[in-house]
């Protein structure tokens, strides 16, 4: 399942050789991919934690790596979460954006979920705004974590497999 | 010979029904049997899973920093626990639950020492910020707290989980260090536990 990159950007499946990639990535957000950065960062642990990652993809942009998606969640759930990152730049940003339905897409057909559940802080990119109502606020856990001497809240979402399916079809990418 | 001396908690651990204190080995058979029943078995940790008896201390201590039960004062019997767990060093936030035996449910006693837990984790560790996972079918003990500001409530999951083959939604309740000071039922328990300090000395 790949996407080749199109044009300037697309995404393909994550492997060993993007783990020098995916550290770059969670030094430079630090600690905003939170799943990596709660109990501090170091190589090993970067590596440890993607390694529990059920599946992931890589957002190529102009060629290079740009973000991350990531599966993860309890096995015999019918529930998992989607990570989505990116680069902190407004290119990078804007093609994990305009690849993240697709990547909810594939994320759908290779999982036996029911709900994807999102996650970001509240200034972070929103990646799945233009899912609008089908990427649905379920709640916000205030002052979560101090960015830059802020305490920012964490805000969770879930995205219902049966409703983006309908979204999607309405837009004309089922 | 050295004396030492201890000086008296400032902060209680009982009230004039119930006490707290850690848990010790020799209570893991009561709350393995009060986790066991029919009506809490499905739990955001165990998922209908439940472990045997062998695997229940290791599991209950998985990602755990405390567990603090709550004993009654009339009949020394654990009433339910109180559990810290996935605490984020880095954030100063973690999570807990409340376990109450099920022949207890309506008494209030597991949320009596719900106050003296919440207080004692404010007083013992560097969090500001507790969370809770409650499925619906608990609401009922968590809503009366919710109303009167005590804690917030910050939203809920749909259809989070199966419980008995049905889906339930999950609300999600936060407490802050300090919200929870400002709380009149703990600033009542303070003064009470200071007069009758006072009383003793």
């Amino acid at each position: 399942m790949t996407d080749q990159p199109q044009g300037q950007s697309g995404w393909r499946l994550a492997d060993q050789t993007d783990l020098q990639f995916l550290y770059h990535l969670a030094a430079t957000l630090d600690p905003r991919w939170w799943q990596i950065s709660k109990d501090f960062l170091s190589p090993e642990s970067v590596i440890a934690k993607v390694g529990t990652y059920a599946a992931g993809a890589v957002v190529i942009n102009e060629g290079q790596p740009c973000g991350f998606a990531g599966l993860r969640g309890h096995q015999n759930s019918d529930v998992a979460f989607i990570d989505l990152l990116a680069l902190p730049n407004e290119e990078s940003v804007e093609a994990v954006t305009k690849c993240a339905p697709q990547l909810l897409r594939a994320a759908f057909e290779i999982s036996p979920v029911r709900r994807l559940l999102y996650e970001r802080f509240h200034d972070d990119p929103h990646f799945l705004e233009d899912l609008g109502d089908v990427c649905s606020l379920e709640y916000a856990l205030p002052e979560f974590a101090l960015i830059d001497g802020r305490y920012v809240d964490r805000l969770s979402y879930a995205i219902a497999k049966d409703e983006f399916v309908k979204f999607a079809a309405d837009r004309g990418e089922a | 010979m050295t004396h030492f001396t201890f000086s008296a908690r400032q902060i209680p651990m009982e009230s004039s029904r119930i006490r707290i204190r850690h848990v010790e080995p020799k209570d893991y058979e009561r709350l393995y049997e009060i986790e066991r029943d029919q009506t809490t078995l499905h739990t955001w940790r165990y998922r209908g899973k439940f472990p045997d008896f062998k695997d229940y201390e290791a599991i209950l201590w998985k990602q755990t920093r405390a567990i603090l039960v709550v004993e009654s004062q009339k009949t020394g019997e654990i009433v339910g626990y109180h559990h810290l767990h996935d605490v984020v060093d880095r954030a100063g936030h973690g999570w807990f639950s409340v376990y109450s035996a099920p022949d207890k449910r309506s008494t209030g006693l597991a949320m009596e020492g719900y106050v003296l837990f919440v207080d004692w984790v404010f007083a013992n560790t560097p969090l500001r910020w507790i969370y809770a996972y409650v499925f619906s079918h608990n609401w009922p003990s968590f809503d009366s707290s919710v109303r009167k500001g005590h804690i917030l409530h910050v939203g809920s999951m749909k259809e989070r989980l199966r419980v008995d083959g049905e889906l339930t939604d999950v609300h999600v309740l936060a407490a802050s260090r300090e919200l929870f000071e400002k709380w009149p039922l703990r600033i009542r328990m303070h003064k009470g536990h200071a007069r009758r300090s006072e009383q003793q000395t």
